[in-house]
């Protein structure tokens, strides 16, 4: 009997020494933000949340979803575009960003700058660029907690046209995949890692798809749909997440994993950003990054662009949007010019950027001549006065009941408009969506703002002015 | 392409975000542009921004 206790205790004994041996069950954790679009006023709250966060959890692992810029002048527009974002992101120290549609709106060049400025790796496999372009990006990554091999993988999502939604002008140097087929080429990480994420930006729709394509990634962190995804939302096994947009939200997701390296639990939870106090370091950054002296200077030396009318700035913004996306015709909408913010006087760039607080994208459609007539009479009553214009001028008539009548249109070569002939037409996405005009073609985003497009217009033209443009008469 | 909003099919361009759908919506129904939007979710309920970008065939739930 005693025997028997002795062989006893010695087995409980080497069970307990064997298994303290063994790590016991570890947690990870996963900060993802997406779609900050240059944001970075709300920047010193997010880092007051990951002093936080790195306080309880110092392995913690932060990824942006991509979109990091476009969306705020003092980025965009910096000198070296995008340098404000990429020294804060380096700040409040990333560890890997995926490239969003709008990463590509500087171009390639300004984007490899980009890159190269930051401390952290961009990721992304369906993309690949040319030599001459220098780009140091990696399709995947693979980072090490507590003794775990995290793998993460980078997609970015494609449109219609086989590229990510910028304007083609930027597409130059830069070659797509589409992820689906991509994705399966990396799926053996799964094997020489304990997690596999992907981080996507491809939108909620998209990545719920993906979950179901590929159970082998135990998450998916989004972006793109600037969708606020429920706290622990899994489809088919796999946790999707995404954090809404502009640094209004951080997810935090935990992962833990058993003594053997599976992963037993997941969980995420979205933290709101707004309650936060700054953080005084960041915040002294963004402070420093918003007194931009670049934003007060007058754009191309434009000491007369507009009188005091209305027409002027109309016609202005309309031939920005003609050149700026290549289209024969532009229309600008009466109620879309707010020249009484902009008064006499040169133009600033900062002027420039309240000229459309909306950020309104410019949509191309295909017109014929008649669709055109029928798109200035709607136009005409629904937003109470006429459309300015380029490459076009036109006359009119107003009815009794304040219906537009007998207009005629001439195009800039001097030629009447052709009723049955096609003309590529650009307006803002306002006046696409809300003016009830009969159009065969649905039309399709040219990925361009008017005020990316004016900003560029102005430039290009330091001695424009505008003082008598007279397109637009009323009989 | 083709979206829905609260279960209704609207037409609007290619690229279009959540916010051209919404307005679209209006103009269907004779609703004012500057009409309230106080949220906006997706087919699963999650919150969207008036901004996100959205699919063929995507489903916009609002409250006005």
């Amino acid at each position: 009997m005693r025997k028997t206790y002795s062989f006893l205790f010695l087995g409980l004994a080497l069970l307990f020494a064997f298994s303290s041996c063994q790590p016991k069950e570890r947690k990870l954790y996963v900060a993802t933000i997406n779609d900050m679009h240059a944001n970075i006023d709300n920047f010193p709250k997010l880092a007051t949340v990951l002093d936080s966060l790195r306080a309880v959890h110092p392995d913690l692992l932060l990824f942006s979803a991509g979109d990091n810029r476009s969306g705020n002048p003092i980025n965009d527009r910096n000198p070296e575009p995008g340098r404000p974002m990429v020294e804060l992101m380096n700040a409040v120290h990333f560890d890997m960003s995926i490239f969003g549609n709008h990463e590509w709106d500087a171009g390639a060049c300004a984007l490899r700058d980009v890159v190269k400025r930051a401390d952290f790796p961009f990721v992304c496999a369906n993309v690949s660029f040319d030599d001459t372009l220098n780009m140091d990006v990696k399709p995947y990554m693979v980072f090490e907690r507590q003794g775990l091999k995290i793998g993460v993988l980078g997609v970015i999502q494609l449109g219609l046209t086989g590229i990510p939604d910028f304007h083609p002008k930027n597409a130059p140097g830069s070659h797509f995949r589409p992820a689906v087929e991509v994705i399966p080429e990396y799926l053996s990480l799964k094997d020489q890692c304990d997690a596999l994420f992907l981080v996507s930006h491809y939108g909620f729709e998209d990545d719920v798809e993906l979950a179901n394509q590929f159970p082998q990634f135990d998450a998916i962190f989004g972006g793109h749909s600037h969708t606020l995804v429920n706290d622990n939302t899994i489809v088919n096994g796999v946790l999707i997440t995404q954090a809404l947009n502009r640094v209004k939200y951080l997810t935090l997701s935990t992962f833990t994993f058993d003594r053997k390296g599976r992963i037993i639990a997941k969980e995420s939870h979205n933290i709101p950003l707004a309650a936060e106090q700054p953080q005084a370091k960041i915040k002294a950054m963004v402070d420093d990054f918003n007194h931009n002296e670049v934003f007060m200077k007058v754009v191309g030396d434009n000491a007369a662009v507009v009188e005091d009318c209305r027409q002027c700035l109309g016609c202005l913004m309309a031939d920005a949007a003609m050149e700026g996306t290549g289209a024969q015709m532009a229309f600008q909408n009466y109620g879309g010019v707010r020249f009484d913010t902009l008064g006499v006087r040169p133009i600033t760039l900062k002027d420039v950027c309240s000229l459309d607080p909306f950020d309104n994208e410019l949509v191309r459609f295909d017109m014929t001549g008649q669709e055109i007539l029928d798109f200035l009479a709607v136009s005409f009553f629904t937003d109470h006065g006429p459309n300015f214009c380029a490459g076009c001028s036109y006359s009119f008539t107003v009815d009794e009941e304040g219906q537009m009548k007998d207009c005629q249109v001439m195009l800039s070569n001097g030629k009447p408009l052709n009723l049955k002939e096609h003309y590529q037409v650009v307006m803002n996405s306002y006046m696409s969506s809300s003016f009830d005009f009969p159009h065969e073609d649905p039309g399709a985003s040219t990925f361009r703002t008017s005020n990316e497009v004016l900003v560029e217009y102005l430039a290009a033209h330091p001695q424009i002015n505008y003082a008598n443009t007279m397109r637009v008469i009323e009989k | 392409m083709l979206v829905f909003v609260n279960d209704i099919p609207v037409k609007t361009y290619y690229g279009a975000k959540v916010k051209s759908a919404i307005m679209a919506y209006f103009r269907d129904h004779d609703l004012s542009p500057k009409t309230e939007i106080k949220e906006v979710r997706d087919a699963y309920g999650n919150l969207i921004a008036l901004d996100g970008s959205i699919r063929s065939n995507s489903k916009i739930y609002i409250k006005i």
